[in-house]
């Protein structure tokens, strides 16, 4: 016999290489064993190769047809609830319309607070002159130093120029055709920011209606400053053009319900 | 020639009834299906050496399986699992090549 290697990795080798049979017979001679137990155990491990090599074939594919099912899912409740908003967006527009009829006998006065109010709340789509402002992920190259995943506009960037865009004399505002009323909100969830609890795909075009020179108050108020300095530090691109005719559409957002008048009205 | 047999049976009842894994044993039956193949390629040699014996095969084939799993699962208890069955898969397939070449050897004298 060979002398023992002393190295760790040669003796784990050797062992590990070991003839169990020989060394077996070596040691004298053994018992003969039950075939058929080793019969019983080569079954098993023809078992247990096709039940690996099926586990292998079957498995993957599952795991991946329910991820397809769950995207189909999302896809198909996305459709539904777009075209539920159609759907209350038209009705809105018909509800409107009737209202237009049965408020006309009611006098010029009340037909105007009530148009007012349909503006200020989102009930209604709007044009007219204002501003048109795009934001985007910054683009490769980006500005030295500054992380990609850092390079992207965030919830609070919109909130800061929507809030510029009303603090400039902005009446209406959507958000890639989302509009924005009293009750909604821009929030983040996950990467994608959320208005009115739908998620928006950059570009961003925020749609404002205003007075014709929106772009330019709007430019040269904080909010304008916020976006340059944006632009130079991170490489987030954002373009605001005066426009002579923008639309905003109503908005879908659900209708106070559960809201009462007080007494007095406007106490 | 049971063996052989036994395997072909084996491999017939795993393709005909395709049985579901329990997912506790998915950390397991790789670990196993490589002792199983070690065990096999053991046969093969011993059976062309001449000193095959169903006592060493099946005592060998089960040491190794349990001493794989019990690593594996202590390996788990310890976080280390997936290293674990690396390593166990590592010693074992030393042991597939070992007894190919011998079978090697053998069959082709060379």
């Amino acid at each position: 016999m060979k002398h023992p290697p002393q190295n760790i990795l040669d003796r784990l080798i050797a062992e590990a290489q070991a003839d169990d049979y020989a060394l077996a017979q070596r040691s004298g001679p053994t018992t003969r064993g039950n075939p058929f137990i080793a019969g019983l155990l080569f079954a098993l491990i023809g078992l247990l190769l096709a039940t690996a090599f099926w586990q292998r074939q079957s498995v993957q594919p599952a795991a991946e047809q329910r991820r397809e099912a769950l995207v189909e899912r999302i896809r198909t409740q996305t459709d539904r609830a777009e075209d539920a908003q159609d759907q209350a967006a038209q009705l809105r527009a018909s509800v409107s319309q009737l209202q237009q009829l049965a408020t006309d006998g009611l006098g010029e006065d009340f037909s105007e607070k009530l148009r007012a109010i349909e503006v200020a709340t989102g009930f209604v789509g709007l044009r007219g002159p204002g501003a048109v402002l795009v934001m985007d992920d910054a683009q490769p190259p980006l500005p030295r130093g500054v992380d990609p995943a850092e390079a992207k506009v965030l919830d609070i960037d919109m909130q800061g120029a929507v809030n510029g865009l009303w603090q400039a004399g902005a009446e209406a505002i959507s958000i890639n055709g989302v509009r924005l009323t009293s009750v909604t909100a821009i929030r983040t969830a996950g990467e994608a920011i959320l208005v009115d609890y739908r998620p928006l795909e950059p570009p961003y075009r925020i749609d404002a209606i205003g007075p014709a020179d929106l772009a330019e108050r709007f430019s040269t108020g904080q909010a304008g400053d916020d976006l340059t300095q944006l632009g130079t530090d991170y490489g987030i691109q954002s373009e605001v053009t005066a426009a002579d005719e923008v639309t905003v559409p109503a908005s879908t957002a659900n209708l106070p319900n559960k809201a009462e008048v007080v007494k007095g009205g406007r106490q | 020639m049971i063996a052989l047999i036994g395997l072909i049976v084996g491999v017939i009842l795993g393709v005909v009834f395709s049985p579901e894994v329990p997912p506790w044993m998915d950390a397991y039956l790789p670990v196993a299906v490589i002792a199983g193949l070690d065990a096999v390629s053991g046969a093969i040699r011993s059976m062309l050496d001449g000193n095959f014996s169903d006592k060493v095969f099946v005592v060998s084939f089960l040491g190794n399986v349990a001493v794989a799993s019990l690593l594996v699962w202590l390996g788990d208890q310890l976080g280390v699992g997936a290293q674990m069955s690396t390593g166990v898969v590592v010693v074992l397939a030393m042991r597939i090549f070992a007894n190919a070449a011998a079978i090697r050897r053998k069959v082709f004298k060379a």
